[in-house]
């Protein structure tokens, strides 16, 4: 893999990190399934690719796409919370309203931003090598956004959120509204995610409706993949781990991209990139396995 | 202070299954009074427990804490004047959060949770002074996740996490079921401690004669969503379990009585 | 005599070396990213490669074609544009959006060709179709929608209202419904749309304008040719025409067809290629739209619906199915 691949890769991996962050957040800390990300992604590029061509601020830009990415997220907790729907079928029934609002937002299914401002153009024009700005500041915002999450779910407010997850009499019986939690904490899971999809649109320069399917899979996969090798209950352990399960995700997909000379086809990609999620989360179990037989001999 | 006014609670009211649990009970706990609770299963003994914390929903009648009505206050929002302790252990604590996070939790009961940590050192000190007085040595755990304590540890870290914020009514609803003698009597005794200590004015549900009489300064019964009798003071120092038994008996037997009449 | 054999040896073995090294010196990589695996793209392109081989570059031997499909997700085709930038290569290509999109925001170097796109200004790949300027440029394959309204006055006298149905997710889809909507109120004739965002959708939605059309048009929307066979078959109950803007779809029951076969498209695209391999800067060679665009009639479903195929028209056909 050249250096440029790597590094893009890196980037993407980090852009989709945000999207784990708000995977873990609903998933993990408040074991609410939630779809709504396959709609909220391409809504925060949507959002922020009509705003900058509107001549928009891209960093307002950036943050109106938060507020969408939220405002899904509290459709979701509204239906689930509200009207009792099943939490699966609130999420699924904003995901699919969503591609139509996406479409309705952008006016036409694609949007591109090439040629046009965004959070990176300033430093763009500072005579660095491209790849590298870009990849530093999206490292800084997803660093700044993790840090925020550990800082938040280590204050009494945060406390509450992630035993709501986990109890909710107990959380009732200890003053917290479960209703209040679950409407934050869906919709700061998809603020993020909103977020996500606002950068990818920016550095890719284009949002697409399309971009949405399949993001709960990758943000579900980088969760799982990031705490499976770096288990740990610490929430910076957690919150660290699912945005290295994020970019080792990409990692698989740049390898299985690279295996074309070994008679692959390029059809054979999603095949490549599960068989290679699957090895990294064997591995380390089967390592303990042959550890523990050398023992037991 | 608690004041139940003509409590109704009607389970699957207009079906097959309905059930009427409370028919009509009005009971007032005044300040630093600690009244338990028997009955026989079904007699509507958790549920009126529940009348008080929110939990069930009630049919009719009115519920005032505190001289506050709150007949239509969620849950949470009469948590700020109850603490409660539960019968199942595992529903009272959060098993994944360490022990000094839920009695950072516990601590912040009824007021508003904000960005501020929810771990500081004089939170941390304080709460290793406040379950030191357990004895169980928990005071050097407090990182550990709760979920490896016993049932009988959880249920005494449920009561010291009772005390941790303002409130002084407490709602302990079979709190020692589910322990055996040894551990069931150990919450007893740390509950009356308790209750001493901080002057709390408490509502015990039991199953065991014995400990309604051995605990507190009021005895209810409670008979087919009914209050069939209610002593304290002289007249129920006066009481033992024979007698207990007896009046128990006494009751259905009317109440038996009173329905064959009734078929006659 | 000795003598001769040697020279003639020797002189043989410096043609090898040197037309070998003549070949080495002109390897020309050439990495193509498609967003999806489609016959229609598919065979865009198999055409580039076939084209390209016809101008004497060919796979294994001056020629190094790299492929990788996004599997329909423009994520990946962003990995995939990263991967292929980071291997620079002579020329890059993009087949569909989103791809060509992607490779384009990845470098500002290396030359992106792009094909089988619609619409390539409001794609923003480049800012001007004559003067494209930067390092993209390529073919668009926009359907000749005035000419399928043409074609639709023809079959349907006195036409009134055409019916279309389309995924409002393609972009491709939505470019060609907006250009429909602009040449059919130029001839006042009324467009009642019925999208459909999967291909399970196409026969419900059909059903809902057949009985307010008098002709469905069927443009190249991916969705909507998963699904041409149900839309046919609507149509058929509604006995009213389809016409379609893929000529493959007359094989399924469309009265006519005006359109590209993308084989061809693929061929005029290595055409783009090659003149990059020339050296041409890619900033001056301007944008085209795909040309030869076929006429495919259907004589065996126009005589069910009892329509009539002018002679003029079959005429003009390329293909007649009896």
């Amino acid at each position: 893999m050249s250096l440029f691949a790597f590094l893009g890769t890196l980037e993407i991996g980090l852009v989709y990190g945000l999207v784990a962050l708000g995977v873990y957040l609903t998933f993990r800390v408040l074991d609410f399934p939630d779809l709504t990300v396959d709609g909220s992604f391409p809504m925060g590029g949507a959002v922020a690719a009509t705003a900058i061509v509107a001549g928009v601020n891209p960093w307002l830009a950036t943050g109106l796409a938060v507020l969408a990415g939220a405002a899904c997220g509290l459709v979701t907790a509204f239906l689930a919370v509200r009207c009792g729907i099943l939490h699966l079928l609130a999420s699924i029934l904003t995901m699919i309203a969503a591609f139509s609002i996406n479409i309705r937002i952008m006016g036409r299914p694609n949007m591109a931003l090439l040629g046009e401002p965004t959070i990176f153009t300033p430093f763009d024009n500072l005579g660095w090598d491209q790849l590298y700005v870009h990849l530093g500041l999206v490292f800084l915002l997803v660093l700044f956004s993790a840090l925020f999450v550990v800082r938040l779910l280590s204050s009494d407010f945060g406390l509450a959120l992630r035993a709501t997850g986990v109890n909710e009499r107990m959380v009732a019986a200890q003053g917290g509204s479960i209703g209040f939690y679950t409407y934050f904490g869906l919709a700061l899971s998809n603020g993020f995610v909103g977020f996500s999809g606002a950068l990818f649109a920016q550095s890719n320069s284009f949002a697409d409706v399309t971009s949405g399917v399949g993001t709960i899979v990758v943000g579900l996969a980088a969760v799982i993949l990031g705490q499976t090798l770096i288990p740990g209950r610490r929430i910076w352990v957690a919150v660290t781990a699912v945005i290295v399960g994020s970019i080792l995700y990409r990692l698989a997909v740049a390898f299985a991209l690279s295996t074309g000379m070994f008679g692959m086809q390029a059809s054979d990609l999603n095949l490549i990139t599960a068989v290679l999620v699957a090895i990294a989360l064997i591995a380390p179990k089967m390592k303990g396995k042959v550890r523990l037989k050398a023992v037991t001999r | 202070m608690i004041h139940l006014e003509d409590i109704r609670i009607t389970f699957n009211a207009n079906t097959i299954l309905e059930n009427k649990a409370l028919r009509g009970v009005s009971l007032t706990v005044p300040e630093r009074q600690f009244v338990t609770i028997i009955g026989s299963n079904g007699a509507g003994k958790s549920t009126l427990l529940g009348a008080v914390s929110g939990e069930t929903p009630i049919s009719g009648g009115r519920v005032e804490i505190d001289g506050v009505e709150v007949t239509k206050w969620p849950v949470h929002k009469r948590a700020r004047y109850a603490a409660r302790v539960f019968q199942n252990p595992l529903a009272g604590t959060c098993a994944t959060l360490t022990i000094e996070e839920n009695m950072a939790l516990a601590h912040g009961r009824g007021k508003r949770r904000g960005w501020r940590l929810a771990l500081s050192s004089r939170r941390r000190r304080l709460f290793q002074e406040r379950i030191s007085i357990l004895g169980l040595g928990l005071e050097d755990r407090l990182g550990d996740s709760i979920g490896l304590l016993s049932g009988g540890q959880r249920q005494a870290v449920s009561l010291v996490m009772a005390t941790l914020s303002d409130s002084h009514l407490l709602l302990l609803d079979e709190h020692t079921a589910a322990l055996d003698p040894r551990m069931a009597a150990f919450i007893l005794d740390l509950t009356n401690t308790v209750v001493e200590e901080f002057g709390l004015t408490v509502m015990m549900v039991t199953h065991s004669m014995k400990d309604a009489l051995a605990s507190g300064d009021r005895t209810v019964m409670l008979h087919q969503g009914k209050i069939v009798f209610d002593v304290s003071g002289e007249e129920r120092e006066r009481l033992d379990v024979p007698h207990l038994l007896q009046m128990f008996s006494k009751v259905r037997g009317e109440e038996l009585a009173d329905d064959s009449l009734l078929l006659g | 005599m000795k003598k001769l054999k040697v020279i003639s040896a020797l002189f043989a073995a410096a043609l090898v070396i040197v037309s070998a090294g003549a070949v080495f010196a002109q390897t020309y990589k050439v990495a193509v990213s498609q967003i999806v695996e489609h016959p229609a793209l598919d065979a865009t392109r198999q055409g580039l490669l076939d084209g390209l081989k016809a101008k004497g570059y060919e796979q294994g031997k001056n020629l190094e074609f790299t492929f990788q499909t996004a599997q329909g997700n423009p994520a990946i085709a962003v990995q995939i544009a990263k991967q292929f930038v980071g291997e620079k290569p002579d020329v890059l290509v993009g087949i569909a959006t989103p791809t060509a999109q992607a490779l384009a925001a990845s470098t500002r170097t290396i030359p992106v060709i792009f094909t089988a796109v619609t619409d390539p200004l409001g794609a923003k790949l480049v800012k001007d179709l004559e003067h494209p300027g930067g390092n993209v440029t390529g073919l668009s394959d926009l359907s000749p929608v005035a000419q399928h309204v043409d074609l639709m006055q023809e079959l349907v006298s006195d036409l009134q209202a055409i019916g279309v149905i389309y995924n409002p997710g393609e972009a491709n889809a939505m470019a060609l419904v907006d250009l429909l909507k602009s040449a059919a109120s130029a001839k006042k004739i009324q467009v009642v749309e019925g999208t459909a965002l999967k291909s399970a959708d196409v026969q419900s939605a059909a059903r809902i304008i057949a009985s307010k059309v008098q002709v469905i048009y069927a443009p190249t929307d991916n969705t909507v040719a998963s699904a041409i066979d149900a839309l046919v078959g609507v149509a058929n109950q509604a006995k009213i025409p389809v016409v379609g803007g893929s000529t493959s779809f007359v094989e399924n029951g469309a009265v006519a067809s005006l359109g590209f076969d993308y084989y061809q498209v693929g061929v005029q695209t290595a055409d783009y290629v090659e003149a990059v391999f020339q050296g041409k800067k890619v900033g001056e060679i301007p944008v085209t739209f795909a040309k030869g665009s076929d006429l495919f009639l259907n004589q065996q479903a126009a005589d069910t619906l009892g329509i009539t195929l002018s002679e003029a028209m079959l005429k003009r056909a390329s293909s007649i199915k009896k």
